[in-house]
């Protein structure tokens, strides 16, 4: 019986370390990922932005290549230039780390939606949108 | 304030009220712009300095509490926008400091974490030195961000602090490659 609840409290007490793990995250990890990145200069992402000023027909957007340039690109605000917005977008992205992430994250949420069919119309926020909050 | 050295060095300037410029110093360009998002009521570090560590200001962005309670030993608030579109957070405290945050979409997937780690006092504020922020895309790709601050100095003279814009900036011309 005291096997028994002695067992009992091990197995509770590595329950709590792991679950209580959950809120926090390994450093030397993510360290590692980063160190081992490769680092991409941020000059390359300031090549003259085509047609940056021009507005892009809603027939020429692609709701697919809109959702990765927001996934991949989304921190530098690739995904509102595509999508047709003022020309210093990319450097409110770039330099506020895309709004805090909240915006960047947003902005993939709302295009995502829009790209499986639940969120219809949820792309047109964003075309030729010159506010730095697109959704709302 | 902040000054950007490298890769490129630039100076970013915000405000309360949500005035914000960019400047090249190089190139003498400037690029100026007014949205209540680019507050800088909104940085981690105003945050921390301003004591408003209880809800990591969203309540500044329109959020409010909706729950409260413990898990896992951890107090977790939860805040809901009145625009049901809009992410739910979720904040975990350890001591009353935050260290975990979570949005979650309306449909109940995780879009972004942020763990904030290494607190330390300076003075009357208590600032985590270390953020780590994971956005979440579409399958198993995420999106990793490091921010850690270093040679935290309060209540201290430097001219970084008297910086302005020159009046004689021009238009920041985005349409060509920085120099």
């Amino acid at each position: 019986m005291k096997k028994l609840v002695l067992s009992l409290i091990a197995v509770c007490a590595f329950a709590f370390a792991a679950n209580a793990a959950s809120f926090t995250v390994n450093d030397s990890a993510i360290d590692a990922l980063i160190e081992n990145s490769t680092e991409v200069f941020t000059a390359e992402f300031m090549t003259p932005a085509p047609a940056a000023s021009v507005a892009p027909a809603k027939g020429e957007i692609n709701t697919t290549t809109a959702f990765l340039l927001s996934w991949l690109l989304g921190g530098f605000g690739v995904h509102r230039h595509y999508l047709g917005t003022t020309p210093w977008m990319w450097a409110v992205y770039t330099f506020t780390g895309g709004g805090l992430g909240v915006l960047w994250g947003i902005d993939t949420l709302f295009i995502f939606l829009d790209l499986i069919g639940v969120g219809e119309g949820y792309l047109n926020k964003f075309i030729n949108c010159e506010k730095i909050i697109a959704w709302i | 304030m902040t000054l950007y050295k490298t890769p490129l060095k630039y100076y970013s300037i915000a405000n309360s009220k949500g005035e914000f410029q960019l400047y090249n110093p190089e190139s003498n360009e400037v690029m100026s712009q007014y949205d209540p998002s680019l507050s800088s009521t909104t940085e981690l570090v105003s945050i921390f300095m301003s004591g408003r560590v209880d809800d990591l200001g969203l309540g500044y962005l329109g959020y409010r509490l909706a729950e409260t309670g413990r898990e896992e030993g951890y107090v977790k608030k939860s805040f809901k926008h009145p625009d049901p579109m809009l992410p739910t957070v979720n904040i975990v405290y350890d001591n009353y400091l935050p260290i975990y945050c979570e949005y979650i979409s309306p449909e109940g997937k995780v879009v972004n974490r942020k763990y904030l780690s290494n607190y330390q006092q300076f003075g009357r504020m208590t600032l985590p030195l270390r953020s780590t922020d994971i956005s979440y895309g579409n399958g198993r790709d995420s999106t990793v961000v490091r921010t850690i601050y270093s040679s935290v100095r309060i209540d201290t003279e430097d001219p970084a602090f008297d910086f302005s814009v020159p009046a004689d900036a021009k238009p920041m011309k985005l349409d060509a490659p920085a120099k």
